[in-house]
Formats: C-alpha cells, structure tokens, sequence
C-alpha cells in the first residue's frame, strides 16, 4: 500500500516536472531576466533601411541617377532628431594618383536636383580615405521636424552621376576605391 | 492552349520578379539605430540585416561622432576610446541577419559610431558600390537620457 503511494507521489512530481520543463511561453519573470544581459544600455525596437537602384546594374555611368532609399521607423517620444544620408568617394589606398582631390562637380553633380557640395572627408567622416578625397554630400534627407511627427517612412535621395566622374575615374589604373552611400538617424 | 497561356504567363510573372528584384540592388537594415549607455563601459549590441537576395560581405568600422548645431560628422576613433566587436567582418546570406556585439571604454561622454558597410557591387570601372548604414552610441555617466543630452548639448534639438 505504502509503496504504491510512493509509486504514485513520484509519478505525480515527475508529472509536475514534465509540466514545468515543457512549458509554452516563458514567465514574465524568465524575458527579463533574459533581457536584462545589456543591463547599461538602452535600446528601443526601431530601424533605418537603405537601398539602392539605378541604371542598370550596377553601370553608375555618366548621367545616370541612381537613387538611395532611406526607411526609418522610428518612436515619436524617442526620437526628435532627424535622418540623414552621405555620398561619398573613398579609397583606402593613399598613394592615388591624378589630381589631389575630386572637383564636386566632377562627381555628383546633382543630389536632389541641386548642385552637389564639396566637403571634406575630415569633416563628413567614415574613415578610410587617407587619400583626402573631397567631393561628398553631407546633409539631412528627412529634416527633424518630419522625423519628430511621421516617425515612419521613407526618403528618396537622388544621385546624378556627372560626365566627368566616371572620365576621371576610368583613367586605367589610377583610380581604385569606394562610392559610399551612407544613411544614419540621430 | 491553356497550358501554354498559364506557362506563358507564369515566365512573364517570373521575368517581371526577376526585373523587380535587379533594379533594387542593395538593401540594408540596422536595428535599432541608436543605443545609449550610462556608464564608462558600455555593452551592448546591434542587428544588421541583408535584405536583397544575394549574399554580401558587411564590414563593421567604429567611428567617433562629433556632433553639431547641424548634425553628425564622423572621424576615426580618438586614442582614449577603446572598442570591442565581436566582428569586424563577416558574410551575410539574403535574407540573413547578423548580431554585432560591442564593448566601448571611454574615460567621458562619447558618441561612437558604428557603420556596417556592404558591398553591393562594382561599377564598370571597377569602382566598389557599398551601402552603409550607421549604428550610433551615446555615452555618459548620467544615467539615461544620454542621446538627447548630447544632442541639447550641441544644440540639435532644444
């Protein structure tokens, strides 16, 4: 008799165990735990998204428009600071040949139907160009205000190739290095 | 007949994804954009994804942010900030997402950025094509609220 309510309490108890190993769901009490690994940094669910097209391929030749879509989906109360994006030449070799920089007007031409900037990579930044590569765009996409009250959407950044880019780039051995397409949100 | 139509229809449909999909060549996706620390070691992590449907190599830079009145400039680390990865480098399947884990030591407030850059091809002229998206950190030792501190401090937002 006594052993049959022993027998009977440890299938019980190896019931229980099943029960709790085999649980659907975590408590509560487990998914903080689990998120509390990072416990000095802050982070909210939110997302920025590039993508590129243009021409066909990837044939960036004179002229052509390439375009840099930039999605966000950012949280209103978190966010009041805008999206931005950056197009940039950079090589990582330093002994470039030809001229010391690159002319704005020799590489995007137009952005967004204006006239590109020339900036210099100290100030627009991503190392890699000990080379000193000018000729960059550097500017807001989505300004603060609009990121403020649409957190979500998407920018179309526009690119137009000019006719020298490519007339100076293609000078056979000269030139190696990046075209940079960069997006980032503050 | 109608067997035709339908296999006839089916390439078109199958032309149209394949033309769909080549004209958006490179697509990326960093989440979440920003992270904020409070302390002078700051841990934390940031997914970045591939979203086109061939594979790319992603190469993670840290970079320091300076920030303006204007927005974000990035330069190279100063020597007083020290950042941990647990990739510089890796390949991403279509499709595939990847965990970047980091660890930043800087003696005050810094911003650090990280930029995932990939590669989504060459230009004719043999010229590399990447798309790069930037993971920012702020760190201080006021506890949260460190973004918008550095961004009030340098007057982007008020």
């Amino acid at each position: 008799m006594n052993s049959m309510k022993i027998k009977s309490v440890i299938l019980g108890l190896v019931a229980f165990a099943f029960a709790f190993a085999f649980a659907g769901p975590a408590s509560a009490a487990q998914i903080a735990s689990n998120v509390v690994v990072i416990p000095v940094t802050y982070t909210i669910p939110e997302s920025i998204s590039s993508a590129l097209s243009g021409g066909t391929n990837l044939d960036l030749v004179a002229q052509n428009t390439v375009t840099l879509t930039t999605t966000y989906n950012l949280v209103a109360a978190n966010h009041t600071a805008g999206v931005s994006a950056a197009f940039y030449f950079s090589s990582a070799t330093a002994a470039l040949t030809g001229p010391s920089n690159i002319g704005a007007g020799s590489v995007a031409a137009f952005i967004n139907g204006g006239s590109a900037v020339a900036c210099n990579m100290s100030d627009t930044g991503i190392p890699g160009s000990p080379g000193g590569l000018d000729a960059c765009f550097n500017g807001n996409i989505v300004p603060q205000a609009t990121v403020t009250s649409t957190p979500s959407g998407s920018k179309v950044t526009t690119i137009k190739l000019s006719n020298g880019f490519l007339g100076s780039l293609t000078n056979a051995g000269t030139w190696t290095g990046n075209l940079n397409f960069v997006s980032w949100a503050l | 007949m109608t067997l035709t139509l339908k296999h006839t229809l089916n390439a078109l449909l199958a032309l149209a994804l394949l033309v769909s999909l080549s004209l958006n060549l490179s697509a990326q996706t960093i989440s979440p954009p920003n992270a904020e620390c409070s302390s002078k070691k700051c841990v934390g992590s940031f997914t970045v994804t591939n979203d086109s449907v061939v594979p790319m190599t992603m190469e993670v830079t840290p970079v320091s942010a300076s920030l303006s009145s204007s927005g974000a400039t990035f330069k190279p680390l100063p020597s007083d900030v020290e950042v941990r990865l647990n990739t510089m480098s890796t390949r991403l399947s279509p499709k595939e997402s990847y965990v970047v884990d980091y660890r930043i030591k800087c003696p005050k407030d810094c911003v650090v950025g990280f930029a995932a850059s990939m590669l989504a091809g060459h230009t004719d002229s043999g010229v590399a094509v990447h798309v790069v998206l930037v993971h920012i950190v702020y760190a201080d030792q006021k506890g949260k609220g460190a973004r918008i501190r550095a961004l009030k401090s340098a007057g982007y937002v008020q």
